[in-house]
């Protein structure tokens, strides 16, 4: 199933229209400086429509700041960045989830509330939601099973719940590219299992994800592709060919030890070690 | 060398500070004015509060606390008009005359506080027999600050006493204009006590209850007032000009009554109608009465 | 007497009815405001610009007297728009908080008030009291600018409404859906000062101050959505004007006294009664 190329002057703001044959994410070559210090150095990769990517590396590799590029928020100093074939700025369909969202969970809205605000731009300045807009958040929220939740206050929520809602309010904004700062952290299992099952589903819509990970095997098992980062990228691809001793050692440093076992090989993360911490970001 | 130079300068310094006469510093621009006739043109005078300020309201500036603390006497109106000034004046001033503090004073007749701490009505200047009053200690005041020009001050303050009580004669013909039912006063706060007092008129009610302009009125004074101006049909309400007049103008929109501006705190700017206590006094006589003889047509 | 005459008796004044229409226009547009003030933590914002106008009130007694109630209002509307274009600007990269910028731009133009007038010593400093307004002494002019500014204020909010939620609610989202940020900012900041200006001449600043966020902070007690939280809020700002100029009219008590005193009430009973579980912090 293809998405026809969107070319509609949306009520809200002109939206650029998808080039037929741009990859969903091209970045190429962008360097970024924080705080006077480097974020980014060189990053260079593709995704093409659909996939679903994740991004590793150790704290303050840079994960976050990459999202926050793709999602137009932040400028890199040099380089380019593309959204099928635009810069981000020129696109309303990317979604950006935080990683640690700085929002008031007192505010009087209800999970409903919150998924129709990702449609703002769809309804444009001064107009109402409509009919049509509050069947697409109805959709939504059932994608994301959160139907019978959807009267609540958004305090009362719990994180795999808060988590379902974000993505919610991204099929709301019938986004076609998806951003997701770790999206599991602080949850259960069981709440994890939802969310990455929810990630899943979203191939069927073939909107492209990329997620930021700590987790090395849910990024080998639930991804397409990984992007092993660490300032500069030090791998992309499939997870096995990405996840080799040579490269998690220059990520991670000498925290991290891959071992053979029977079903496969797996990561040991030897917490005993200091590594190359850059510090949280 | 230069150690006797200095102590020369100083001693130079010395006597020509010590030829300067007295440094007065008085409140209100009324105070100023009537302490100005008895201290004379050759003493440094300051008057802290601006022309149409509110003395109620009033706050020093760095520049009044040096002229306060440079002061040989700081006269006051004292019988709590600047209440709210005492820290301030007690930690800076030497020498302070509360020119009202020994003179019978009225008590706001509160029905809604209780009398324990009763507050005296500071508006004595409306009566020119306490201003007479204060004439007397000044002068006695001044003599005794500076007593190579005692006589200069009493011979001053004689004269003054006189105007004085020209002026309290001619209030009262003006006054016998109004037949007795028509003398009564309604004002924005009650100022007018001591001149009700004096010259037989009675206050019936003021928009902003009790004697300070910063009260705050309730809807059912309001209505007490809106409705006994209407019973005795009352020409004029008084408002004074240091004071926002929007609600008394509203008063006598909803009531067909005239608003009759007055001076009430303070003098007006020089060249202006009431630039002196005496033209003051005849300013505002002069307007209550035309007011309450319902000068408009 | 009668309980038709009882309520009726004060409609016999005119300063009362006009008290009661004013008490009402402000009580439900301060409500209707003041959720947003509520909601980003800007409470004292009232406060700060009633106090920031002083320049500008300065600046109006020195050309056009200050007998002239039109002109001065004038001068402090004016003055309260460039506060909350101010405002808006220090905080807008997000380097300074909000409530840092009102504070500053509080101190900076009250400082500077009080030295203009310190140097021209011809007029009194109290003379904000010129400008500020009783709910007692309100005239037909004042009615008329109250409906009319009141109006466009809720006007604007009609319209804007769910932008100017998303701005205050999840400033990233606003972001990504490439809404004009900024525009909304200093837009609801200037709603905030025309609401604050146009209400302090009508009713005075104590009265203006608890209308602006009592019956919101009520309202936020009561309601789990913020339409109903701006409708309850103005309900309880009317409630508590019109009992409050009763239980003045009846008792003598002052009239803006009253009317905050009415509206703590309602507060507190509300805390008792919340339904929401978590009252404190």
């Amino acid at each position: 199933m293809t998405r026809k190329a969107r070319s509609s002057r949306l009520r809200g703001r002109a939206h650029a229209i998808h080039l037929d044959d741009a990859p969903a994410v091209a970045v190429d070559r962008i360097n970024v400086s924080l705080g006077g210090r480097p974020a980014l150095t060189e990053v260079t990769f593709e995704l093409d429509v659909g996939r679903q990517l994740a991004v590793v590396g150790p704290n303050g590799a840079g994960k976050t700041t990459l999202l926050r590029i793709l999602a137009g928020l932040l400028t890199p100093s040099s380089g380019t960045v593309h959204v099928h074939g635009h810069g981000p700025c020129r696109h309303i369909c990317i979604a950006y989830v935080p990683q640690k969202s700085a929002i008031d969970w007192r505010f009087p809205v209800t999970v409903h509330d919150v998924v129709m605000m990702g449609r703002l731009q769809r309804i444009g300045p001064i107009r109402r939601p409509g009919a049509a807009d509050r069947r697409v958040v109805l959709d939504a929220l059932d994608a994301v099973d959160l139907t019978d939740l959807a009267r609540r206050q958004i305090e009362e929520l719990s994180g795999g719940q808060q988590q379902r809602m974000f993505l919610a309010r991204a099929l709301a904004q019938e986004a076609d590219l998806i951003l997701l700062d770790e999206p599991l952290a602080g949850l259960d299992v069981h709440s994890r299992t939802d969310v990455l099952d929810l990630i899943g589903s979203l191939r069927e819509r073939n909107v492209s994800v990329i997620v930021a990970l700590h987790d090395l095997g849910i990024a080998a098992t639930s991804f397409d592709e990984v992007l092993l980062l660490r300032g500069r990228m030090i791998g992309h691809g499939a997870a096995h060919e990405v996840f080799t001793e040579e490269n998690l050692r220059e990520a991670y440093g000498s925290c991290l030890h891959l071992a053979e076992g029977e079903s496969g090989s797996f990561v040991i993360h030897d917490t005993a070690c200091s590594g190359g911490d850059h510090g949280l970001r | 060398m230069r150690r006797q130079v200095l102590f020369t300068l100083f001693c130079i310094g010395l006597f020509s500070w010590s030829a300067v006469s007295l440094r007065i510093v008085c409140t209100t621009t009324i105070l100023g004015d009537v302490v100005g006739r008895i201290a004379g043109e050759e003493n440094e005078q300051t008057v802290l509060l601006p022309f149409n300020a509110d003395p109620h309201a009033f706050e020093p500036t760095p520049a009044d606390l040096v002229a306060i603390a440079r002061a040989d006497v700081v006269f006051l109106n004292g019988a709590g008009l600047e209440a709210h000034l005492e820290p301030i004046l007690k930690t800076s001033a030497d020498f302070i005359v509360r020119l009202s503090d020994d003179l019978d004073l009225l008590y706001l007749d509160d029905v809604h506080h209780e009398h324990d701490h009763a507050e005296p009505d500071p508006h004595v200047w409306f009566d020119p027999t306490y201003v007479m009053r204060w004439t007397d200690r000044i002068a006695d005041t001044l003599a005794d600050r500076d007593p190579d020009h005692a006589s200069a001050y009493q011979a001053r303050a004689a004269v003054y006493r006189g105007e004085l009580a020209d002026l309290d004669r001619w209030i009262e013909e003006q006054v016998s204009r109004l037949p007795h039912e028509d003398r009564q006063l309604v004002t924005d706060h009650a100022v007018l006590g001591y001149f009700a007092a004096r010259y037989g008129f009675e206050q019936i009610g003021t928009v902003f209850p009790g004697l300070s302009s910063l009260s705050e009125p309730s809807a059912r004074g309001l209505a007490a007032l809106e409705d006994a101006i209407a019973a005795i049909d009352l020409p004029a309400i008084f408002v004074g000009t240091t004071v926002n007049p929007s609600l008394a103008e509203q008063i006598a929109a909803d009531t067909d009554t005239q608003i009759v501006p007055l001076y009430t705190g303070s003098l007006s700017e020089p060249g202006g109608p009431a630039d002196s206590y005496l033209k003051m006094m005849h300013y505002d006589v002069t307007a209550i009465v035309e007011g309450l003889l319902g000068a408009s047509p | 007497m009668g309980f038709v005459e009882w309520v009726a008796e004060p409609f016999r004044y005119p300063f009362m009815v006009r008290g009661l229409v004013a008490g009402m226009a402000v009580g439900s547009l301060c409500a209707v405001v003041g959720s947003f003030v509520v909601l980003r933590g800007m409470a004292f914002m009232g406060d700060a610009i009633a106090h920031s106008i002083l320049p500008g009130l300065a600046g109006g007694v020195l050309t056009a007297g200050r007998g002239d109630r039109r002109a001065l209002f004038g001068w402090a509307l004016g003055t309260a728009i460039v506060i909350a274009l101010g405002m808006g600007w220090i905080s807008e990269r997000g380097r300074v908080r909000e409530d840092t910028a009102v504070g500053i731009i509080f101190a900076g133009m009250f400082a500077l008030g009080i030295a203009l007038i310190s140097t021209v010593r011809g007029f009194a400093v109290d003379l904000v009291h010129f400008l500020f307004g009783n709910v007692l002494g309100v005239s037909s002019g004042d009615l008329v600018l109250i409906g009319a500014f009141g109006g466009a204020v809720l006007l604007l909010v009609l319209l804007f409404y769910k932008e100017l939620v998303v701005v205050s609610f999840d400033p990233t989202l606003a972001r990504t859906l490439r809404l004009p940020t900024s525009f909304y900012r200093y837009l609801l900041f200037i709603l905030i000062a025309v609401t604050v200006v146009v209400s302090l001449q009508t009713v005075g600043v104590g009265l203006m101050l608890a209308m602006l966020i009592v019956p919101a902070s009520t309202a936020f007690l009561l309601t789990q959505r913020l339409p109903s939280m701006m409708g309850i809020g103005a309900v309880l700002g009317i409630l508590s004007g019109v009992i409050g100029l009763y239980l003045s009219f009846y008792w003598s008590i002052a009239s803006g006294a009253a009317i905050v005193l009415v509206s703590i009430g309602f507060f507190f009973v509300a805390l008792l009664l919340s339904p929401r579980r978590r009252v404190l912090g």
